[in-house]
């Protein structure tokens, strides 16, 4: 279920698809807004991986930040190969952020990509 | 109509109907009218302005709407909302930024309808050719491809209010009642 506001104060916006191409190597995945007078944040509303190509199932993470830097937010996510990979948000914790939203898989080819809920002015 | 119906929550309404007498208040001067006709100006292209691409950070400087100037004797009303992920102003005249505080001035965002969603805190009047202009601000992390704002409102005609001995109204000399325009000039 959904928390917090009980009137969505909210903007629906989504990542581009992303090729994970490098194992366990953080990628940008979502920008957040930064320009602003105060700051945005964003959570994870939706996720949708492509995994058809792969040898072995993986190791999803979402987080935060690139290389030494990287904060996962949310738990691993076990993306099972040769099938879709779709999480909704009643399946996702309400991980609120204001920092672009990175990911990393432990196995390289995945394409993910994300649909968030932006809050701010 | 008293002025209760400026900035009136809900659905945006006429301000006055055929008949009202009104009191603009344009280039620092009250001008009274009779509204002698009134007409919906609904929501959709060619009142929907695309401030075009830009790129992150960047900032597009006023832009003149001449689609929403006025033919003579008439001024509009008008409501606004953005339909991109873009800050933006309003000025009635280059020089005159609307929804100021003493420190500050509002600019409409795509949250901006979510708290209001009639957007009846937008509202804004434009007499004749007194022309509004927009500017913009890409407070993303990405370039815009497109920046999109849309106004929709009512057109309101109107001839110069006279006394019954024939003279025009002034505010030294005003009707008993009438609704007030803020057009431009603040």
């Amino acid at each position: 279920m959904r928390t917090g506001m009980y009137k969505s104060m909210s903007i629906i916006k989504s990542s581009y698809p992303v090729l994970i191409t490098a194992a366990n190597t953080p990628q940008n995945l979502f920008l957040i807004s930064a320009g602003g007078n105060v700051p945005r944040t964003a959570k994870i509303v939706k996720i949708m991986v492509g995994a058809v190509t792969l040898a072995n199932n993986s190791i999803l993470q979402f987080g935060t930040g690139l290389g030494g830097a990287w904060v996962a937010i949310l738990p691993p996510f076990l993306v099972v190969n040769a099938v879709d990979n779709q999480w909704a948000e009643d399946q996702i914790p309400s991980a609120t952020v204001a920092a672009n939203i990175t990911c990393q898989s432990s196995i390289l080819g995945l394409t993910v990509m994300i649909e968030v809920e932006e809050f701010g002015g | 109509m008293p002025d209760i119906m400026l900035y009136r929550a809900g659905q945006m309404q006429q301000v006055c109907l055929p008949g009202d007498l009104v009191g603009i208040w344009d280039q620092k001067v009250w001008t009274f009218g009779k509204i002698t006709l009134v007409e919906g100006l609904p929501y959709g292209d060619p009142f929907i302005f695309n401030l075009g691409a830009i790129a992150a950070g960047g900032v597009v400087q006023p832009v003149q709407l001449p689609n929403l100037a006025m033919s003579d004797l008439e001024f509009g009303q008008f409501r606004m909302r953005v339909l991109d992920d873009v800050a933006v102003g309003l000025w009635m005249g280059t020089a005159d930024r609307r929804w100021r505080t003493k420190n500050q001035v509002a600019r409409v965002t795509l949250f901006s309808h979510l708290m209001d969603e009639d957007a009846n805190r937008t509202e804004f009047f434009v007499n004749e050719d007194d022309y509004a202009y927009i500017g913009a601000w890409n407070e993303t992390s990405y370039p815009l491809n497109v920046a999109r704002v849309a106004f929709w409102g009512f057109r309101y005609r109107y001839e110069p209010a006279r006394q019954s001995n024939g003279q025009l109204y002034t505010i030294n000399n005003p009707p008993s009642t009438y609704t007030r325009i803020p057009a431009q000039a603040f």
